[in-house]
């Protein structure tokens, strides 16, 4: 398996070099047979590496462990559905992921690249080609998840037990995916600089890559939280943690760019801008990759942290310098076809909103690169946490969703304050009325929550304001029933009415997260069996442990039964496993999740008498709501890429097939 | 026992750290019953956001008021305690930048090199509106300069450039222009 392993790593480390180069060459001669040839090279990388992948699964399944990384990744007593985990837990196997995943989006991105981008196609499989070799080689020469140990021992180390966890199975490679997909639009736009024709063909397709990597990262982000939520036991979801940062930042350049592709796909504007902006998502993207694989900052995700930093951080050197580099050289053909209007238009939303996104990423990574600069200007170490992200990005945030409100309802071109005013009145009284309510209701009073309260509620109603009256108008003006003519609304602008969807996901998210953050309780306590605790409305009675010895852990379930105001409201089972060979606790939070409030009981602790625990009871209001947004994320972002017949019919017109030179 | 392989290091440092929390645990709380004894609403609330400003020195990235670690555990404690014998938050705050240097606090302090922290976004920001303001001026001017090619539907300048797509076109066929001026 080892042999077989690191030969198809090395045929595909040749291939990629070679379809770089025909791909390139071929380019500049216009010689076809190496284009097409190129191309079929990266179609078969991706076939050559799914054979690595398979083999390293293999190698698991069979408990290989004279395969060094097999050895230190998993061992005799792992549950085998962990293989899939234990896979990407360490640096070696978690690049041979993601240079299966780059090679696997660079080949369907080529087979799906619509005839129109004819030209551009060789470059952007050069591009990305390129890239890949880049991973290839540090695989084959640094990291080769196929070493071999001189003596294999009789078992392995095992997985770290924090990963043993179902979110485990699709955080890390939905990030991983994410990242390395933000390649395929960064290798269009590069295309299309390297080619120096700037016209519109990469913005289709950009544009559904970058929706693509968008929407790996968002439910990538989603999850990780998730599983923050479920097994680090703090009751958080969200730590500003430099790792999730790290792909936090990518995702927020990548969110201005698929705002701001859409300008220049209906105006034809801010063509220089996109391309600046998915070169930043993709040094972002790079970055991200470098934080996580050996960075040098401390975080949660130091699993199989690697001497590797220095090569990832040249790998991000060479990418913000060539790719700004071939920018600026090209500057000058970047024109826009049409200039702005009035100031007062969806354009210039447009360009706040990407103010205010790459506001929020550049926030995020000078706290992540402070720490560093402190070292090195005054040789003390300081922490940049929570507090700071939260005081300063959240006001961002806050804008942001006000703007989430305000942006849709201005038109394209220009608005005149007077058509403003009138769309904004219906949704600020309808908010005005609904905060106040809120506020007396719930006994808000402080003014952060308030504020957060009603921005976001005046989000969500400008976006249904807008669905009431398309659906209406068009009621009224074809005659249809209201479901068939909101579906027709919908199907007639799907980018905007996908986008709208994201939008109300964003909207949850914000409710969740203002919920959560500002009128949490927390209490820890000590509870013998029989014991009980009341947090909030809720008695939590201690009623019995469970606990099960296997092989390489024992596991406790603390069952507790929950009331509230007397009403018996079943049981919750919190969860922790004990690892002698990490000398770790594993927790699992029983939570009991409604639209209202999580009743969230970590169980910490077992007195030796195995009668008396450490429990941490809190009560996280609206967290629910966080979790129901991933649904929506997805759903918006589906209805955004449905492939529409229209567009396709006038893009038609301009672009006559002949025309196009063939790249196969 | 700490759900972090970086705790798992048994540095020196690490090890004096463990011994000066046992030490502050042995002292602050005798027995377990202790541990956990609530402090009264108002003090708790203090307890709490100090908490929250304040990391966790074996776990990489937790605050104490997010960590499980016997250390963040006993610093818990010594903070209650010190509240109890009606400490002021900032003189907590300072003892333990005192003990475990700067690196303790959640988010830089607003004083020396790290006021630097602070002020670099806002300056940023700024910095980035004033670039919006110039680029929405800038495309205007441009748009006033070249009027008869803004007349022709605010988007064909076809000087030297490659063919623009009809975006207006593009704008009727998705129904947009409908949408955002004619119903509204």
């Amino acid at each position: 398996m080892a042999n077989l392993g690191t030969a198809t790593i090395l045929i595909a480390l040749l291939l990629a070099a070679y379809s770089t180069l025909a791909s390139f060459v071929g380019a500049k001669r216009s010689d076809a047979p190496a284009v097409v040839s190129a191309q079929r090279a990266n179609y078969l990388i991706t076939l050559t590496l799914a054979v690595s992948m398979g083999a390293l699964v293999y190698a698991f399944l069979e408990n290989d462990f004279s395969i060094r990384y097999v050895a230190e990744n998993s061992n005799l007593a792992m549950p085998r559905i962990y293989t899939w985990v234990a896979f990407y837990a360490g640096n070696a196997g978690s690049l041979l992921y993601v240079a299966f995943a780059l090679s696997g989006m660079a080949a369907l991105s080529m087979a799906l690249a619509p005839q129109r981008l004819g030209a551009l196609r060789p470059y952007a499989n050069g591009v990305l080609m390129l890239i890949l070799l880049f991973f290839l080689v540090v695989l084959f020469f640094l990291a080769n998840p196929f070493d071999t140990l001189e003596r294999a021992p009789a078992d392995g180390q095992g997985i770290n037990p924090l990963l043993t966890h179902p979110g485990m199975f699709a955080h890390p490679p939905l990030i991983m995916t994410g990242l390395v997909a933000i390649a395929v639009p960064f290798s269009l736009a590069v295309a299309a600089l390297l080619r120096g024709r700037i016209d519109d063909d990469w913005v289709d397709a950009g544009r559904v890559w970058g929706l693509a990597a968008w929407v790996l990262l968002a439910i990538g982000l989603l999850l990780g939280s998730w599983w923050a939520y479920t097994i680090l036991g703090w009751g958080g979801y969200w730590a500003w943690d430099p790792v999730e940062n790290a792909a936090f930042m990518p995702w927020l350049a990548l969110t201005a760019f698929i705002h701001s592709i859409m300008v220049q796909k209906r105006r034809g504007m801010f063509r220089m801008w996109n391309i600046a902006l998915i070169n930043i998502s993709f040094t972002l993207g790079a970055f991200g990759i470098f934080i996580n694989r050996g960075g040098p900052v401390p975080s949660v995700h130091s699993f199989g942290a690697s001497t590797l930093g220095w090569v990832f951080l040249t790998f991000l050197g060479v990418v913000a310098v060539a790719s700004f580099a071939l920018f600026f050289y090209r500057m000058a053909v970047l024109r826009s076809t049409s200039s702005l209007e009035s100031a007062l238009s969806r354009e210039t939303a447009f360009l706040v909103n990407n103010l205010l996104l790459l506001g929020i990423a550049f926030v995020t990574l000078w706290g992540v690169v402070f720490p560093l600069i402190s070292e090195l200007a005054t040789g003390r170490t300081i922490t940049v946490g929570e507090p700071f992200f939260n005081s300063v990005n959240g006001p961002l945030m806050l804008a942001l969703i006000m703007l989430m409100g305000i942006g849709p309802l201005l038109p394209w071109r220009s608005a005149t304050w007077q058509s403003v005013r009138r769309a904004l009145l219906v949704p600020g009284v309808i908010t005005l009325v609904i905060t106040a309510v809120a506020a007396l209701l719930f006994r808000v009073t402080v003014p952060v929550v308030v504020l957060g309260i009603a921005v976001s509620t005046f989000a969500g109603i400008s976006i249904l304001q807008e669905w009431v009256r398309g659906t209406l108008a068009r009621s009224r003006s074809t005659g249809a029933l209201w479901p068939v003519a909101f579906a027709r609304l919908i199907a007639s602008n799907r980018p905007r009415y996908g986008g709208y969807v994201v939008h109300l996901a964003v909207v949850m998210l914000a409710f969740g997260i203002v919920g959560s953050s500002f009128y949490d309780q927390e209490r820890d306590v000590f509870m013998s069996v029989g014991d009980t605790a009341t947090i909030g409305e809720y008695t939590v009675e201690f009623a019995n442990v469970d606990a099960e010895t296997f092989a390489d852990r024992t596991e406790r379930t603390a069952i507790l039964n929950v009331t509230r105001g007397g009403e018996d409201l079943g049981t919750l089972s919190a969860w922790q496993g004990v690892y002698p060979s990490f000398s770790m606790i594993s927790t699992r939070a029983g939570i009991r999740s409604t639209p209202q409030e999580d009743l969230y009981v970590i169980f910490s602790e077992l007195q030796p008498d195995g009668r008396t625990a450490a429990f941490r009871l809190l009560v996280n209001p609206m967290v629910w709501w966080m979790w129901l947004a991933g649904p929506f994320v997805i759903l918006g972002t589906v209805v955004a890429l449905w492939p529409g017949r229209r567009r396709a019919a006038v893009y038609a017109v301009p672009q006559p097939p002949g025309a196009v030179p063939s790249a196969g | 026992m700490i759900p972090h392989l970086t705790s798992l290091r048994a540095t020196p440092a690490v090890a004096l750290l463990l011994a000066f929390a046992a030490l502050v645990a042995a002292f602050a709380a005798p027995a377990n019953a202790q541990t956990y004894e609530e402090l009264p609403p108002e003090l708790e609330d203090r307890a709490q956001r100090i908490y929250s400003g304040v990391m966790c020195p074996q776990c990489a990235g937790q605050t104490i008021d997010e960590s499980n670690a016997p250390i963040a555990e006993a610093m818990r404690t010594a903070i209650r305690a010190q509240l109890r014998s009606g400490a002021a938050d900032d003189a907590i705050m300072d003892s333990l930048v005192q003990s475990y240097g700067e690196g303790i606090l959640a988010s830089p302090p607003t004083r020396g090199f790290s006021l630097v922290a602070w002020l670099v976004p806002p300056l940023a920001l700024a910095l980035g509106a004033a670039a919006v303001v110039l680029a929405v001026r800038g495309m205007r001017s441009r748009r006033a300069a070249e009027p008869a090619a803004a007349a022709a539907g605010g988007g064909a300048s076809t000087a030297g450039g490659p063919d623009p797509l009809p975006f207006d076109l593009v704008d009727r066929e998705l129904g947009d222009d409908l949408d955002s001026t004619g119903e509204r």
